[in-house]
């Protein structure tokens, strides 16, 4: 196995962390510690140089994870207030998180759900901005192929879809 | 580089050989990480990578900073309109967004429209969370009533139920009656109109004897007010007692705010009943505003005794007598409470007769040695404290705050500067005071005291 690494600065503030394809990223703990998943396993484990498995991530969307966990590491923790309604109200993606996020669909959707998986709350959003831009002022079947989804309507169900809006927009 | 890309918690189980096999220590450090990073059976194995699927709840987050970041543009429902449409799972989060929260409009042909509708919209139902209902004349029609019941049967997942009370308040408990309301957590009554007459409140404290068997209910409020129709029949026959349906309302908090007249029977008979109901053994928050019939509420406070936070406010309190008997009726038996703070309203600026501010002085020392120990932060205002002579005993009253580290008062009353001195030399460091500049002289109000001899008694006190 290879190991590759952002920061090698000393095993002690380094931490390791093996992909879904068996790869290990030997990164710093400060870049680790912005996954609150990674941070917690790290808290109940304790010290150790075993890498931490993360099944659900594979080598090439961790690394581009990583990047932005890098580039983020000095961010200040996100207060709890601010983890629901409230972070959302930060609309605007920064220049350099909008020049990251500047990838193909696959690895976009795949960023998201390792931000979620991962528990990184900042990334996350990140992603889901970016998949909220794209859905305005897309008609149902344009939406479909975006989020390759079958339509799984039948056409008395879908216009009984539209007459709820109706009603909810007249309520 | 690995050979091939299996998945981690394969290439794991078929690592432990006899020759490296790994130390019990190392194995179950091992298991815990696995545990830790969410392995799961092979269902859980992520998605192809050809085709990324968005879980719903992922789904859900991208439609709520959609809806965020145009906010401004257009309303939910247009906004929504196309995302509807995509699939069933995708309509199911856009009625979650659309219709969690439901207001039953007062207008009668409105009203039976929108229930009919509902009722024709299975999907809708199991979306609401929140559901307000106005129980006005309107409901007297059958059919309306019992389209309306039909359609609270449907919302299974009905978490807030607003009952907004106009003429005719026995349809409050008609609409209760019919339904289990097992899921229910919180239930609010609004007095709206102003018309609550006998009638009403019996139906109000019996729709809340409904609610006993709900299971998740954590918070009732009864809002609004109560005017008395003097000429009515109810009041002219003498029908001012209230039979306190049975059954115990187990709720952790409550809101009473009701307005009526402090001299009538209405207020004060539907003040006991529905205390009265109130189960003391959860009851954990509890406010009262605005609500006159004092004698009514205070005779149940010693009987919340798992009280963690109390706060009272309203016009004309404390006429009948001074603070400190209010607060001896209560304050030895809430040992729990943590939080508590009176204030004096004063609506309108009346200080008539009737909401007279206290005239007895009241000892600072005697109110701190009926403070209960767990007392964290008290806010008492109208509180007028005695002169220099009425202090003696401070310092040795805050050695029952066990568990506060130092001990906060705020007080908003007249204090004499006579008592300064006594402040001083007991090392009160901080005072915060409001001055005004009358015609005759300077007023001085103290908003606050803070001693520094709280924190060494309590320093004292720890074993």
């Amino acid at each position: 196995m290879s190991a590759r690494g952002e920061a090698e600065q000393g095993s002690e503030t380094n931490v390791t962390l093996q992909t879904s394809d068996d790869e290990q990223f030997k990164v710093d703990r400060d870049v680790a510690n912005r996954s609150v998943l990674i941070r917690n396993m790290l808290e109940d484990v304790g010290e150790s140089e075993q890498a931490i498995p993360l099944p659900n991530v594979s080598a090439n969307v961790l690394k581009k994870v990583l990047e932005w966990c890098e580039h983020h590491k000095k961010d200040p923790e996100p207060l709890a207030e601010d983890l629901d309604d409230n972070r959302r109200k930060t609309t605007e993606i920064s220049d350099w998180d909008a020049k990251f996020i500047q990838v193909d669909q696959e690895m976009l959707f795949e960023i998201i759900l390792a931000a979620n998986y991962l528990d990184i709350k900042p990334l996350l959003d990140v992603g889901c901005k970016t998949v909220a831009n794209m859905i305005k002022g897309k008609q149902p079947e344009e939406i479909r192929k975006l989020f390759n989804i079958v339509n799984d309507f039948t056409p008395e169900e879908e216009a009984q879809i539209k007459k709820e809006n109706e009603w909810a927009e007249d309520r | 580089m690995p050979a091939t890309a299996a998945p981690a918690q394969n290439a794991f189980h078929d690592q432990p050989s006899l020759s490296n096999a790994p130390s019990e220590e190392e194995t179950s450090r091992e298991e815990d990480l696995l545990l830790l990073a969410g392995t799961g059976p092979a269902d859980d194995a992520p998605q192809a990578p050809h085709s990324p699927h968005l879980p719903p709840e992922l789904v859900r987050l991208i439609l709520d900073h959609y809806l965020f970041q145009n906010r401004h543009k257009a309303s939910k429902a247009t906004l929504l309109a196309s995302v509807a449409r995509v699939c069933h799972a995708w309509a199911e989060i856009v009625r979650s967004h659309l219709w969690a929260t439901v207001g039953i409009p007062e207008d009668l042909q409105k009203q039976e429209k929108l229930v009919e509708f509902l009722n024709a919209s299975s999907g809708i139902c199991a979306a609401v969370r929140a559901l307000s209902i106005p129980v006005s004349e309107g409901y007297q029609a059958s059919a309306a009533e019992t389209s309306l019941i039909r359609f609270i049967h449907a919302c299974t997942g009905l978490r807030e139920l607003d009952l907004v009370d106009g003429y005719g308040g026995q349809r409050l408990a008609a609409v209760l009656a019919s339904h289990d309301l097992t899921s229910l957590q919180t239930f609010s009554v609004r007095l709206k109109h102003g018309w609550g007459v006998y009638t009403d409140s019996v139906a109000v404290a019996h729709a809340i004897a409904r609610l006993a068997k709900s299971e998740h209910l954590e918070n009732v409020s009864v809002k609004g007010s109560v005017r008395e129709r003097h000429r009515s029949k109810s009041v002219r026959n003498g029908l001012t007692t209230f039979d306190v349906p049975e059954g115990r309302l187990g709720i952790s908090e409550f809101y009473f705010s009701l307005r009526g007249e402090p001299h009538g029977k209405v207020l004060p008979a539907m003040t006991r009943a529905i205390f009265g109901m109130l189960d003391p053994s959860t009851l954990r928050h509890l406010r009262i505003y605005d609500n006159k019939s004092q004698d009514a509420y205070f005779a149940f406070l010693p009987t919340f005794t798992q009280l963690r936070s109390l706060d009272i406010m309203s016009d004309g309190l404390f006429y009948l007598e001074t603070i400190h008997t209010r607060l001896m009726t209560f304050f030895p038996a809430l040992q729990q409470l943590a939080h508590f703070s009176l204030t004096r309203t004063n609506r309108g600026g009346s200080r008539g007769d009737a909401h007279t501010y206290p005239t007895a002085s009241v000892p600072l020392s005697s109110f701190l040695d009926v403070l209960p120990p767990s007392l964290l932060d008290c806010r008492i205002e109208d509180l007028k404290f005695a002169t220099e002579k009425s202090f003696p005993r401070l310092p040795s009253s805050l050695r029952s705050t066990k568990n506060a580290s130092s001990v906060q008062v705020w007080i908003d009353s007249s204090l004499s500067v006579k008592d300064l001195p006594f402040l001083l030399r007991h090392r009160i460091f901080r005072l915060v005071f409001l001055a005004a500049l009358s015609t005759t002289s300077i007023l001085y109000r103290l908003r606050a005291f803070e001693t520094a001899d709280a924190a060494k008694l309590v320093e004292q006190a720890r074993p």
